[in-house]
């Protein structure tokens, strides 16, 4: 699941998990009302944003990054020539 | 009306100065004039004053809170950024910087158009000036996209301009939205738009800045892009369409910065992003946006400059410039990391930085005002942010294992504290935003350190950071470049160009140029036989004798000329201040 290069960060990993539970829990119980927006209302709404942002960025640069990525040799190509 | 020193003349002067005859001791001169600015800045009152008349022009500028607020940050950056290039013995750097700073307090206190446009325009030529000071091959192609792409700015601007004065006898820098719907509104909208690089006319910003020098680009970080947001905040508050455009604009930033491999480029596309947010705040227009607008745009220069120059002090120590080939930086040099880590928390928004105090101000007054589209992108955006410079920016440059054998040289002491005090006053405005808020150009009530408004962006955040640890592989750096916009307009130019070639040069050799033949070879042919008959009749005689003479006088020249153009400068600076003295005597 995580990258060769960040096993030695699953402990951090774990903590950002943890933290997250806790503030899930505690979010569940201590849920205002009284916000802007309807969405605002559910439980968790900015962990859940936080998740699928960064899901979405990620989906979102994959495609992109097919679309616009060049060899770094070709910059003069494009930009001095 | 009462006449004052406008700060900016000061600093154009020294600065000019400092250009043509440059020393690297100057730096200091740069320096200090740059720090008695900012005391002169802090020092201003709150009126209209007179501080110039040129052909009969009246020029004026205006102190007020909105105008101080971005006087204070521009001038502060200036002497921040010109500390960290002390040791610098470059002359496109600080006499440069200087001149741009001036520009861009000249912005913020014009209060004619005329002062505006001419402050407007020395800040793009200023700016040039810094892109080449890294004096690479593609720094002056970037500088020439750049001059173009603010060519374009400045036109469409002087243009709106002449027509305020001409139509609308408008003569003053003021909210324009009474002339909504109208020519000169959107001329002078087009222009500000460019400047505050919003796509699709965003490319020459991640283009040039990464180009320039490591000091150049903490100067041309501050500057340009701020003063349009400033002008937005000042002209065009409440322009729904450009609320839209900005949160749009703060995505797409997030998006490309992603994508990039260079840091200085990956940095690049965030101002695009956070400028996106300034945007976003001057386009809802309530009071509270417009702080939120100036707010951020002053936290922003601040740890903009600090991301800048930690990236730069990467860059200085280590030679290498990309993400792929770094990694584990932060055991060689532990201060650069605190200091990076420090701007890029700030950048995201987190408790106790700057970025927290003043994004979350935009943020709530798009819900405030009932704008959802505006505020999940403004919060999608802060997820990219920390996404992408924390997460991976951070990670692959101080974190992992070094992906290449690069060693580590030691960093100046000047640019260890540049970043220190960016760093603190990061801290600071974070920790204390009642003594900021209270400089704000509107009254502020935003009460940011609320329960609900940390664990919201302390759950957003680590949230982000576990979904970045598992598609970490997935985003890893690589070698590559991504094309922008820009790709389009080099097309067009180059289709342009064909199209001149093939079409419009062949037709003018056939057609217009066969007239102007036979006109041109009658009138040689003219001049051709008077030329011969005088030849024969008295040139011969000079003909023989001048070359002597020639030859003896340019080996007498050739000594005193010897190609330097600055010395040239230096001779024709004396020569008019010789004149002038003369004519003050006389």
């Amino acid at each position: 699941m995580f990258s060769k290069e960040y096993k030695n960060h699953i402990l951090v990993v774990l903590l950002v998990v943890l933290f997250l539970f806790i503030l899930s829990i505690y979010d569940y119980f201590t849920h205002e009302t009284s916000h802007d927006f309807s969405f605002e209302n559910i439980p968790f709404f900015s962990g859940i944003l936080g998740i699928f942002g960064a899901i979405f960025i990620t989906l979102v640069v994959k495609l992109l990054g097919k679309i616009v990525a060049r060899e770094e040799e070709e910059y003069d190509r494009y930009y001095t020539s | 009306m009462t006449v004052i020193i406008h700060p900016s003349i000061i600093g154009i002067i020294v600065g000019l100065l400092i250009f043509i005859f440059y020393r690297r001791l100057f730096n200091y001169l740069a320096l200090i004039t740059a720090i008695f600015i900012f005391l002169l800045c802090l020092n201003l009152q709150e009126g209209v004053y007179h501080y110039l008349t040129v052909l009969n022009l009246d020029l004026y500028i205006k102190v007020d809170k909105l105008s101080l607020f971005f006087c204070y940050v521009f001038s502060l950056i200036g002497v921040i950024g010109l500390l960290y290039s002390l040791h610098e013995d470059n002359r496109f750097v600080s006499g440069p910087a200087l001149l741009y700073m001036s520009a861009a307090i000249g912005v913020a206190l014009a209060h004619d158009l005329l002062s505006f446009y001419l402050f407007w325009e020395l800040l793009a030529f200023t700016a040039i000036l810094l892109i080449i000071s890294s004096r690479t091959k593609a720094a002056y192609y970037a500088a020439i996209r750049y001059a173009s792409i603010h060519a374009i700015s400045g036109l469409a601007f002087l243009l709106g301009m002449v027509y305020l004065i001409l139509d609308y006898k408008i003569n003053t820098v003021m909210n324009f939205q009474e002339l909504i719907g109208t020519f000169p509104y959107y001329a002078i909208l087009f222009a500000v738009v460019i400047n505050a690089a919003m796509p699709p006319v965003h490319f020459w910003l991640p283009d040039s800045y990464p180009n320039a020098s490591i000091y150049g680009s903490v100067f041309l970080s501050a500057y340009t892009t701020k003063s349009a947001v400033y002008a937005l905040v000042r002209m065009f508050p409440g322009d729904q369409i450009i609320s839209v455009a900005g949160a749009i604009m703060a995505v797409y930033g997030v998006i490309y910065a992603t994508l990039e491999n260079d840091p200085r480029r990956l940095l690049s596309y965030h101002i695009v992003s956070q400028v996106g947010f300034m945007v976003c705040g001057a386009g809802l227009g309530s009071y509270e946006a417009l702080n939120g607008a100036s707010a951020h745009a002053f936290a922003h220069i601040i740890y903009k400059g600090l991301l800048f120059m930690s990236a730069g002090a990467v860059i200085y120590s280590t030679g290498i410039e990309k993400l792929h080939l770094l990694g584990g930086y932060a055991r060689k040099n532990p201060w650069v990391a605190v200091y990076f880590f420090v701007g890029a928390l700030s950048i995201s928004g987190l408790p106790l930085t700057s970025g927290f105090v003043s994004k979350n101000i935009t943020i709530h007054s798009a819900a405030e005002l009932q704008k959802p589209l505006q505020y999940l992108l403004m919060e999608v955006a802060s997820v990219g942010t920390f996404f992408s410079i924390v997460m991976k920016m951070g990670f692959n440059i101080f974190f992992g294992y070094p992906k290449s054998d690069y060693k580590v040289d030691s960093i100046p002491w000047n640019m260890h504290l540049a970043m220190i005090i960016a760093s603190l006053l990061c801290i600071l405005i974070g920790i204390m935003p009642s003594y900021y808020y209270e400089l704000l150009p509107y009254e502020e009530h935003f009460i940011p350190y609320t329960f609900t408004n940390v664990a919201n962006s302390l759950s957003l955040f680590s949230s982000t950071a576990l979904v970045f640890f598992i598609v970490a592989k997935l985003i890893a750096p690589k070698p590559k470049i991504n094309i922008d916009t820009e790709w389009l307009y080099i097309n067009i130019g180059k289709m342009l160009y064909d199209v001149f070639n093939r079409v419009l040069i062949p037709a003018e050799y056939k057609h217009v140029g066969e007239f102007y033949r036979k006109l041109i070879d009658s009138c040689i042919k003219i001049l051709s036989n008077t030329v011969t008959n005088i030849n024969f009749s008295y040139l011969r005689i000079i003909g023989n004798s001048l070359p002597k003479v020639v030859y003896r006088s340019a080996i007498v020249i050739s000594g005193f000329y010897d190609g330097n153009l600055m010395k040239y400068l230096q001779y024709i600076l004396i020569l008019l201040t010789a004149i002038l003295a003369l004519f003050l005597l006389v």
